[in-house]
């Protein structure tokens, strides 16, 4: 033994085993149980040196030599260093090690002698066979730990993809910035234009400007709706908050308010606005930002209806100019630059606080007050002039960006050709998913109220065979639409739920990792709580199934009994039997082991608010809130257990214990993931 | 006699035995309620509507039960099958989806 292990010395490995170095040093007199002796020799030095590189070392070494499979066992033991140490030359330690071979042993015997009965093979060749056999196994099981290790970096390493979709959402959202901006200066060059031809009056004018800029600030917060990046952007959540408010406020100036006359000294005229939201806003809103409009609102009044004329059809599809009025106006230029302001407002300073994708173009429609000595109409010409607008793409809606890597257009769509367009496409799927659910239900209720019209036709004696059939067709076709609503929601939660097991797992896993633990003894745990994870999973759905269609059927029959109440005869009925068939317990005894199921007529104490208030859900709590107590739970069995070495790196330890090839009994004592 | 199921076997039956105590109470207390529905609607099937009547005019609730076992002699047996019946069919339906789902 000391010869080998000498060898393996002076080859350079210096992973051997401590405990046999120890008990070599300690039978040549070089070092003692501490290690602390020493070496008398450059071969004692040699042994010294690898005793005290210790275990990582040693597991590197048997990560190369997978047949020393026998002592990989105790490659997981690399956090357990201080226990061996101080353990390792007790009988607990030798009788381990001896079950350790022996059950390797024993393993090889078994698969030769298997091997032997099936390929008629000598016993000696058998045997080798077996070896290379069982040297394989491990391998694979290794292989495999390192891919499904991997799969998870792979999954949840997601810092990267976070910014990545970040980055996306400000791309998509500038470029939605730069349609939105688009429109509104092909609407404001067709309003000035309108209205410096005499198309339109300044009422008129006023209106629609007004409209416009409710559905721009509208289309904004949409857009911060939807890309929360954007919205949470530096810089532009102060204003998006502000377009927020500004909507809240247009929004609850004209929905619910009575009709009343606004305070105007254009009497009538003004009254007229009030039929339009926009046209009352133009009063509000309008009179805030201070511009040229809200002077003009109080010299001349608005005309009546034109405000109304203007619809989101007609934002989002400029009308031509045969819509447009008779009456010209100089003033078309500072109409003009009154739109432009709102972008003036919110969108020119996104352009500087945004870092990535196309940043905005103030376009045709970007006059500026201070450029009234030389109204622009929002031509071509105007845009060029404006320093402001240097460096921006004005005939393309504005492509360019502040990114200097992302100069031109094309930068910017081969940029977010790059980006992971899973995130988007999950994103779809999700709300995809969502609307295909509320569709579903939207049938189901349908159905159900069809199906208790239905359930009553045919209840009476008198009924025809077709209102029989056709209550019947339509139970048929109910219960299949359950069936299909009730497994779409049970696999929708399912994956919610994978994924947030998944990445409970993950993190479970990078923590661990960075706390130095070894790799395989993780993975062994995590895979037990992935298999615990996968349990619970599937109890969560039986859940969301029974509890699932228990509430569709309650939907069901009260639909039924509310058809049948409509008839007072039935009502008094109904209200009788449903006083007469009560709970026979409490609630609170429901669970109990001899509580038989309900019985009539046995009135209780006091009634029990069975009508569950709320649709069936998985208790989205529960899962979540097992986790983070499994969590600590399992850093306690971690540390109980995981950290010993045993059976961490046992590619045999089954379920049933058949197959265990080392003779250890190496469950945990207590594994919380198996519950 | 009535042959109702145990709760903690129902729930067992229908694959959700592992939920915790607040869920499994959930559950049964819509059970409940689904079969007491049930339960009424399936009396009401049972009487004309002379009957029914006839049921509203008895105002002591003893009577009144005392009367529909006389007029519905399998009154405790439905309650038994109407049990049975949700059973088969929350068992039928987890298998029919996951069966879909396989």
């Amino acid at each position: 033994m000391n010869e080998q292990l000498g060898n393996k010395t002076q080859a350079g490995d210096a992973s051997v085993d401590a405990g046999q170095w120890q008990r070599v040093m300690a039978e040549q007199g070089g070092i003692g149980d501490d290690g602390s002796k020493k070496a008398e020799s450059e071969h004692d030095l040699k042994k010294q040196r690898a005793f005290k590189r210790g275990w990582a070392g040693m597991i590197n070494w048997y990560k190369n030599h997978p047949d020393e499979i026998e002592d990989v066992m105790y490659a997981g033991a690399e956090h357990d260093l201080e226990w061996y140490q101080q353990n390792f030359t007790n009988d607990a330690y030798r009788t381990e090690r001896a079950n350790l071979i022996e059950g390797r042993l024993k393993r090889e015997r078994e698969v030769s002698a298997e091997i032997q009965s099936q390929e008629l093979v000598d016993s000696e060749t058998a045997l080798q066979l077996a070896r290379e056999r069982i040297n394989q196994e491990y391998q694979d099981y290794i292989d495999a730990k390192k891919l499904a290790s991997q799969e998870i970096h792979d999954r949840e390493d997601n810092d990267e993809e976070k910014q990545a979709i970040k980055e996306l959402q400000l791309e998509l959202a500038n470029k939605q910035l730069n349609s939105i901006r688009e429109l509104t200066s092909e609407e404001s060059q067709k309003l000035n234009e309108a209205l410096k031809n005499g198309d339109i009056n300044q009422a008129q004018y006023d209106a629609r400007f007004q409209t416009i800029r409710y559905h721009v600030l509208k289309q904004i917060k949409n857009l911060g709706d939807l890309y929360p990046s954007f919205a949470n952007s530096e810089g532009f959540k102060e204003d998006y908050d502000r377009i927020s408010n500004e909507l809240a406020e247009i929004e609850n100036s004209f929905a619910p308010q009575p009709q009343e006359a606004p305070e105007s000294e254009e009497g009538d005229e003004a009254k007229d606005e009030t039929d339009n939201p926009v046209a009352e806003e133009s009063e509000d809103a309008g009179a805030d930002d201070g511009t040229n409009a809200d002077l003009v609102d109080e010299e001349q009044g608005a005309a009546p209806g034109v405000a109304s004329e203007y619809t989101d059809e007609d934002v989002d599809k400029p009308k031509g100019d045969d819509e447009v009025g008779s009456e010209g106006s100089d003033e078309a230029g500072d109409k003009g630059s009154d739109i432009s302001n709102i972008w003036e407002t919110y969108f020119k300073k996104m352009r500087k606080k945004t870092t990535t994708g196309a940043s905005l173009n103030d376009g045709g429609g970007n006059n500026k007050k201070s450029d009234q000595d030389n109204p622009k109409d929002g031509s071509e010409d105007d845009l060029k002039d404006d320093p402001e607008d240097k460096g921006l793409s004005g005939d393309s809606g504005g492509s360019q960006s502040d990114d200097p890597d992302l100069k031109t257009k094309a930068d910017v769509m081969r940029k977010r050709d790059e980006l992971p367009k899973k995130y988007s496409e999950e994103k779809i799927k999700k709300k995809r998913a969502e609307l295909l659910r509320q569709n579903e239900e939207r049938k189901l209720e349908k159905a159900r109220t069809e199906l208790a019209k239905l359930y009553v036709e045919q209840k009476s004696i008198f009924a025809s065979k077709e209102k029989r059939n056709a209550y019947e067709d339509a139970l048929a076709k109910f219960s299949e639409q359950i069936t299909e609503y009730l497994g779409n929601e049970a696999k929708r939660q399912e994956e919610e739920q994978r994924s947030r097991d998944d990445a409970e797992i993950a993190r479970t896993y990078r923590n661990w990792e960075a706390e130095g633990r070894d790799a395989e003894a993780i993975d062994k745990f995590l895979e037990k709580k992935q298999e615990a994870a996968e349990r619970k999973r599937q109890s969560e759905k039986a859940i969301t199934l029974a509890s699932g269609y228990a509430d569709e059927r309650i939907a069901f029959a009260e639909s039924v009994k509310n058809e049948l109440k409509s008839r007072p005869l039935y009502k008094k009925a109904i209200g009788k039997l449903g006083s007469i068939f009560r709970l026979g317990r409490r609630s609170a005894d429901i669970l109990s082991q001899n509580h038989k199921l309900w019985q009539p007529g046995q009135p209780q104490e006091e009634p029990a608010q069975i009508r569950p208030a709320e649709p069936a859900q998985p208790n989205p709590q529960s899962p979540q809130q097992a986790v983070d107590s499994g969590t600590q739970q399992d850093r306690d069995w971690f540390n109980r257990n995981g950290n010993s070495g045993r059976s961490i790196n046992d590619p045999y330890d089954s379920a049933d214990g058949a197959g265990r090839g080392f003779g250890i009994d190496d469950q945990p004592s207590s594994d919380p993931s198996a519950a | 006699m009535l042959n109702l199921p145990n709760s903690t076997e129902f729930l067992k039956d229908i694959g959700v035995g592992n939920a915790d105590q607040e869920t499994k109470s959930e559950i049964i207390a819509k059970i409940e309620y689904l079969a007491k529905e049930r339960l009424i609607l399936k009396v009401l099937e049972k009487l004309t509507e002379e009957q029914i009547a006839e049921f509203n005019n008895i105002e002591d609730e003893g009577q009144s039960v005392a009367w529909l076992e006389t007029k519905i002699p399998e009154l405790p047996f439905m309650i038994s099958d109407i049990f049975m019946d949700l059973k088969d069919e929350i068992i039928a339906q987890k298998v029919k989806i996951m069966e879909q789902q396989k």
